[in-house]
């Protein structure tokens, strides 16, 4: 009779297990939700709460990766507050600001700021003597220096500069041009947003700008190309006229210059376009496309500033004409600088894209850390060895190429370089990507000089400058930096 | 200075919910009777001491002298519900009466802090119920045709949600409730569950013949239907999960299961394709923040509640969880969760659970087909909708729009559960007088 029951009790304890299950999922959920997504999630102008929260904490500072104060709110006798900008333009787009909504790091880090981990004892004070509390501030990875030296060097141009450190996805500089003032948003509102002179100053072109590649784009050829051909690449033989022509469509190279008879080091290093015309009509669409998709064409970047999807629209049913153009950096191709030095920090990191950061921790009113980021793995975008051919083939453009503003540094720099047309006049876009050291890679860098500029050749002279102070800075303070280096193997040779 | 109070009160609610949840699963373990009676004391004391301190908070924070009235009516209530249920029933389930009292008492701070009128019309149908259900067990006891009687069951539950569906069409639109005069709105769904259980128990009670088990099955099947026309989807949901729940119990038939969870699945990509509010709600669940102006604007508000209250929460009256449309029925748990804090939640969740396991253990005691199903129907029917509310609000699951059993406003909601609890005392009781 015993044994009976306890068996027809068999399927209630199933059912009861089974709901218990569906419980500790719940439970399990919840936990999870709080822990790790809930962040990304209350950060979100539909969330009213964020504005009470706003109003009754005192805003954070945001800081640079050395402490300098990039972002503080300051609070006057009568209790009024304000946020001020110490280097006003410098880190307008990417500190950005808190006036009509938000943008760049004031945005991302939001909630962070005006959540106070300030100690308890602090808080209660506060909360007795009806004071409000700090909000947490933000150490970000940006180096002031080479913010500053980045800003001055674009000059007057329109462009942006970003430089990543490869090894962890650091973002050390992020810069765009035209710039706008933060400590007097609320006065220069009405005429930047409205007035086409200021040609758009609040994009953040670093991130947000969608420029054609031009040759810059030859690195995505070119490793295509090793893909199709990963034993006889080296046997690639081009005879180079100045021009082109396929089936009725002419393309010239840079200002018709013969390149002569070139192997595929040679046509990379001196950017021919006939060559690179020739590449990508042989080479498989279907492929070439799929592969671009995986190097974060039209997709998503992870970023959590506001940036733009770079496009790649070359599909099988194009045309000669946009396959070649498309080769070469032309056609309907659209990138943003950041997504190219993202590219840039793969090839210098072994193949492997870390995910680029701008917010390194979060430290409490008294100054104790609350909170470390670290780096991420984002992709392996391509193997340990495709990324050393491409090195080996980026440093030939610095020492027998187009890259010569670079030849000759106290440091060995790789890079690409690239001019890209955008409509009917002779002016172009001057792009470089780049890192340095070859060896040993500890930044990478995107230059982009939109067309017009003056006063430089190219993006690579600009790229010299911000390098030549990156290095000289990291001699000067190379005992601080000891332990870092010699951790990385250098590549293999 | 009552910022700190309040930033207090929010460790102290914490910890005091921990105590309770603990007790009652400890309670759960003890054979000791005189033992056990005495810890259930101990977690009367708690209810109350949670109850008077929430109830402090919202009254100083409102400054309205209304909430002490309302709060001194409410302790009065419970204190004697308490007391009488103990004399009339000595035989009853004290730890089920002790969780089903933290539920509407927890249900009583939240509804009064979301609405004052609300809570008092909350407590008027809280009042009413637990009175008028005082009765059942009795009836139970006493009433011994109620296992005969399966096609009576059938006929008044299919024809009431046939009522309803048919009256929806005619005032064009979806309407799952019956609306008499201008006050009383009445949702049968809510109680027809629990004839459906009574239904499906005396069915099988008579035969698990495969004919019968057939018969029966589309006779469930019906009710499902209607209630997916009405577009009551929690509520078929519901229905489907009990009703394979007990057919596996009355048959031991993993098989019958296996069919059933296919023919679920069918019928609910069907459905999927058939319905545009189902799609709307599948939507909101995998992108609410493509959606976030429409059809996704409710869970993403549940969301931002949630997430703003952490673990702690944010205080009592200190957040805004009447951002989140509908929050004191669908979105109470999301209000919880944001003003009383995650653990709170958490605990909130574990005494349900408690409450879910303490039915299912009424049933595998009970001596009978009958009661046995009885039991296992209505622990599900109770279980399945934490599942539903709790999983909808946090966007574990998609929404299906039904409320937190006693803790949600809603008069046809808090009945129905209180007419759930009450057969469940009685058959707790039924078990007890046989020994």
């Amino acid at each position: 009779m015993a044994e009976k029951k306890k068996s027809r009790n068999r399927e209630i304890m199933a059912v009861v297990y089974t709901f218990l299950i569906l419980f500790f999922a719940l439970i399990g959920y919840l936990v999870y939700y709080n822990a790790t997504v809930k962040e990304n999630v209350v950060n979100n102008t539909y969330n009213k709460r964020i504005e009470v929260m706003e109003k009754e904490t005192i805003r954070g500072s945001i800081l640079a990766s050395d402490g300098t104060v990039l972002a503080r709110t300051v609070v006057a006798s009568d209790g009024t507050e304000e946020r001020q900008y110490p280097f006003g333009n410098i880190f307008s787009h990417v500190v950005g600001f808190t006036y009509k909504g938000k943008s760049g790091i004031e945005k991302a880090a939001n909630y962070y700021l005006i959540c106070s981990n300030d100690n308890p004892i602090e808080q209660v004070k506060n909360d007795i003597a009806g004071d409000k509390n700090v909000g947490d501030s933000v150490v970000t990875t940006l180096n002031v220096n080479l913010q500053k030296t980045a800003y001055s060097a674009l000059g007057r141009n329109s462009g942006a500069v970003v430089a990543i450190e490869p090894s962890t996805g650091k973002i050390l500089a992020m810069v765009s041009r035209p710039d706008f003032d933060p400590n007097t948003i609320e006065l220069t509102w009405d005429t930047i947003v409205t007035d086409d002179e200021f040609d758009s100053v609040l994009v953040n072109r670093a991130t947000q700008g969608l420029y054609a590649p031009g040759s810059t784009f030859k690195v995505f050829t070119l490793l295509e190309y090793i893909r199709e051909h990963p034993k006889d690449y080296e046997n690639f033989r081009y005879d180079c006229a100045g021009s082109m022509t396929f089936e009725g469509v002419k393309l010239n190279c840079f200002n018709g210059h013969a390149h002569g008879s070139l192997n595929l080091k040679e046509a990379f290093a001196q950017s021919c376009n006939s060559a690179f015309a020739t590449i990508g009509l042989h080479l498989d669409k279907e492929q070439f496309r799929n592969n671009n998709l995986k190097l974060l064409f039209n997709e998503d970047l992870p970023l959590d500033i506001e940036y733009n999807q770079s496009s790649f629209v070359l599909t099988m049913a194009s045309g000669i004409e946009e396959t070649m153009h498309t080769a070469m950096g032309q056609g309907q191709t659209l990138m943003t600088p950041l997504h190219n030095c993202m590219m840039a920090a793969a090839i210098a990191n072994d193949g492997v894209l870390m995910k680029p950061y701008l917010l390194d921790k979060l430290v409490n009113n008294s100054g104790s850390v609350i909170r470390k980021f670290s780096k991420e793995e984002y992709k392996t975008l391509m193997t340990k060895e495709e990324a050393a051919v491409l090195t080996e083939y980026m440093t030939a453009v610095i020492t027998d190429g187009t890259g010569g503003a670079l030849d000759n540094a106290s440091y060995s720099a790789a890079g690409k370089t690239g001019s890209a047309e955008y409509d009917s006049s002779n002016r172009h876009h001057s792009w470089f990507i780049g890192f340095a050291p070859a060896e040993d890679p500890q930044i990478a860098i995107c230059v982009l000089l939109e067309g017009g500029y003056s006063g430089y050749n190219n993006a690579t002279e600009v790229a010299r400058i911000i390098l030549d102070e990156f290095f000289s800075e990291e001699n000067s303070s190379s005992g601080a930096n000891s332990d870092d280096s010699g951790l990385e193997n250098s590549p293999i040779e | 200075m009552f910022k700190v109070f309040i930033d207090l009160s929010k460790y102290v609610f914490a910890f005091l919910i921990c105590i309770y949840t603990f007790m009652t699963f400890r309670i759960f373990a003890i054979k000791d009777e005189s033992d056990r009676a005495l810890k259930c004391i101990q977690q009367n004391i708690l209810m109350f001491v949670i109850h008077f301190l929430a109830f402090t908070i919202l009254f100083i924070s409102e400054w309205n002298l209304n909430i002490t009235i309302l709060y001194l009516f409410q302790a009065l209530f419970l204190f004697i519900y308490i007391v009488l249920f103990h004399v009339i029933y000595k035989n009853g389930n004290m730890l089920l009466l002790n969780n089903m009292c933290m539920l509407m008492s927890i249900g009583f701070i939240i509804i009064t802090r979301l609405s004052f009128n609300e809570g008092i019309r909350q407590f008027i149908f809280i009042m009413t119920g637990c009175l008028v259900t005082l009765v059942i067990p009795v009836i139970m006891q006493k009433v011994k045709t109620l296992r005969n009687i399966p096609w009576l069951y059938g006929v008044v539950g299919i024809v009431a949600l046939l009522v309803v569906l048919i009256m929806g069409e005619l005032s064009n639109g979806a309407n799952i409730a019956i609306q008499i005069g201008n006050y009383i709105s009445i949702q049968p769904s809510e109680f027809i569950k629990i004839v459906y259980v009574f239904f499906i128990a005396a069915m099988f009670n008579q035969s698990t013949s495969f004919g019968n088990v057939v018969l029966t099955t589309i006779l469930a099947a019906v009710h499902v239907i209607i209630l997916v026309l009405s577009t009551d989807l929690g509520a078929a949901l519901i229905y489907f999960v009990v009703y394979l729940v007990m057919l596996f119990v009355a048959t031991s038939e993993v098989l019958y299961v296996f069919l059933g969870l296919t023919a679920g699945s069918g019928a609910a990509v069907v459905a999927y394709k058939l319905f545009s509010h189902v799609r709307i709600r599948v939507q909101a669940w995998l992108d609410p923040w493509t959606y976030i102006d429409n059809q996704g604007y409710q869970i993403t508000q549940s969301l931002f509640a949630i997430g703003m209250g952490s673990w702690f929460g944010v205080g009592l009256g200190q957040g805004m969880p009447y951002k989140i449309p509908y929050v004191e029925m669908d979105f109470v748990f999301s209000a919880i969760c944001e003003e009383m804090g995650i653990i709170f939640a958490i605990c909130l969740i574990l005494i349900c659970m408690n409450t879910f396991m303490l039915m299912m253990d009424v049933g595998m005691k009970s001596k009978g087909k009958f009661y046995r199903l009885l039991a296992v129907g209505l622990a599900t029917a109770y279980g399945f909708q934490i599942f539903l509310t709790i999983g909808g609000g946090i966007k574990f699951i998609p929404l299906t729009g039904v409320t937190l059993p006693l803790v949600s406003y809603g008069g046809s909601s808090a009945f129905s559960i209180l007419i759930l609890f009450a057969v469940i005392q009685g058959l707790y009781m039924l078990r007890m007088n046989e020994r």
